[in-house]
């Protein structure tokens, strides 16, 4: 029932595969392009651009739009929020883990 | 995208994709070569010759000048290669694979500070054994280099754990134990120096290489393919 009421309380907004993932990768990093999340996360473009706007529009990353030539590059980074966010997510789910392992 | 994320492992990998093409470790090499030959020449009795050939001629600012000129050496290594390293991630490396900034904090508070205390107890130890060479005036200069490359060592066995990336134990390893070898040889403090960084260099350097070949190869297969 604990465990249950835990992962009740997760943040929904990472929680969701395709956004921990984004998360995941971010947060490993300064920041990555489109590119790199594409391949990284294997979600179609579509669904990728979609699930950052969300992070965005949450506050948990920033995206930055420039040209490289005539190719428009979109990079996203974790805002501090999001990092802190990130961090709480991810003691969460580990504390869980090692309890369910138990 | 898998229902199932392993969320661990994506930032491993994230992590890892900084050095996965051996241009940091060229970098790391070519800085510190660049150190050690610098240290080397700094007091090297015909620069300082030079130098005050200079002073007689144009002054005490030449002194300022000349040591200037040769510290541009290693600042030139650290920022030429990373201006080439962005040039060739973007030109061709990371090209398919899309771009990542590393994260400024690559190296985790705990491998720093296990790198430190090592330096610590590596001059404690360096000066607590007895010397086997002849004690002279430069004794301590190459137990500070070895403590360096003990603590060097160290670092890189523990970023190795820390990021999984195996090369990185074996370049702790034998740097480690080949710092050692600087307290067997009568080294000044410029040899010393000397030594210390081309040993270290030349060791990344070949590193790097190599990853960095087999990296060019990957990605010159990808292009055949794709």
């Amino acid at each position: 029932m604990d465990e249950f009421k835990e992962i009740t309380s997760f943040d929904r907004l990472i929680h969701e595969p395709s956004r921990l993932a984004i998360m995941a990768v971010l947060y490993a990093s300064a920041g990555a392009d489109f590119k790199y999340l594409l391949n990284a996360t294997g979600l179609t473009k579509g669904n990728l651009s979609a699930h950052l706007r969300k992070l965005e529009e949450a506050g948990y990353l920033k995206i930055e739009k420039s040209f490289k030539g005539n190719y428009p590059h979109t990079t996203a980074a974790l805002t501090k929020d999001g990092r802190k966010a990130f961090e709480a997510y991810r003691k969460q789910y580990l504390a869980l883990a090692k309890q369910l392992g138990k | 995208m898998a229902e199932n994320v392993d969320v661990e492992q994506l930032i491993l990998e994230t992590r890892q994709f900084e050095f996965a093409d051996g241009l940091r470790e060229i970098q790391y090499g070519l800085l510190l070569g660049s150190i050690g030959f610098i240290t080397w020449v700094g007091i090297h009795p015909e620069w300082l010759a030079y130098v005050f050939r200079l002073t007689q001629d144009f002054g005490s600012w030449a002194v300022w000048m000349a040591f200037i000129l040769i510290w541009l050496i290693p600042i030139a290594a650290a920022f030429g290669t990373l201006a080439l390293m962005n040039f060739a991630r973007r030109r061709w490396l990371w090209r398919e694979s899309g771009m990542v900034k590393a994260s400024r904090i690559a190296v985790s508070r705990r491998v720093n500070i296990i790198a430190a205390v090592t330096l610590l107890v590596g001059l404690v130890v360096g000066f607590r054994l007895p010397p086997v060479t002849a004690v002279d005036e430069w004794y301590a200069a190459r137990v500070l280099y070895a403590s360096m490359g003990w603590a060097s060592g160290v670092f890189f066995i523990a970023f190795s754990r820390d990021i999984g990336l195996r090369r990185y134990l074996w370049i702790g390893l034998i740097g480690g134990l080949a710092s050692t070898l600087l307290l067997l040889f009568p080294l000044q403090f410029g040899e010393a120096g000397l030594v210390f960084g081309l040993g270290w260099g030349v060791m990344l350097l070949a590193s790097g290489a190599a990853v960095l070949w087999g990296a060019r190869k990957k990605t010159a297969g990808e292009n055949i393919d794709g």
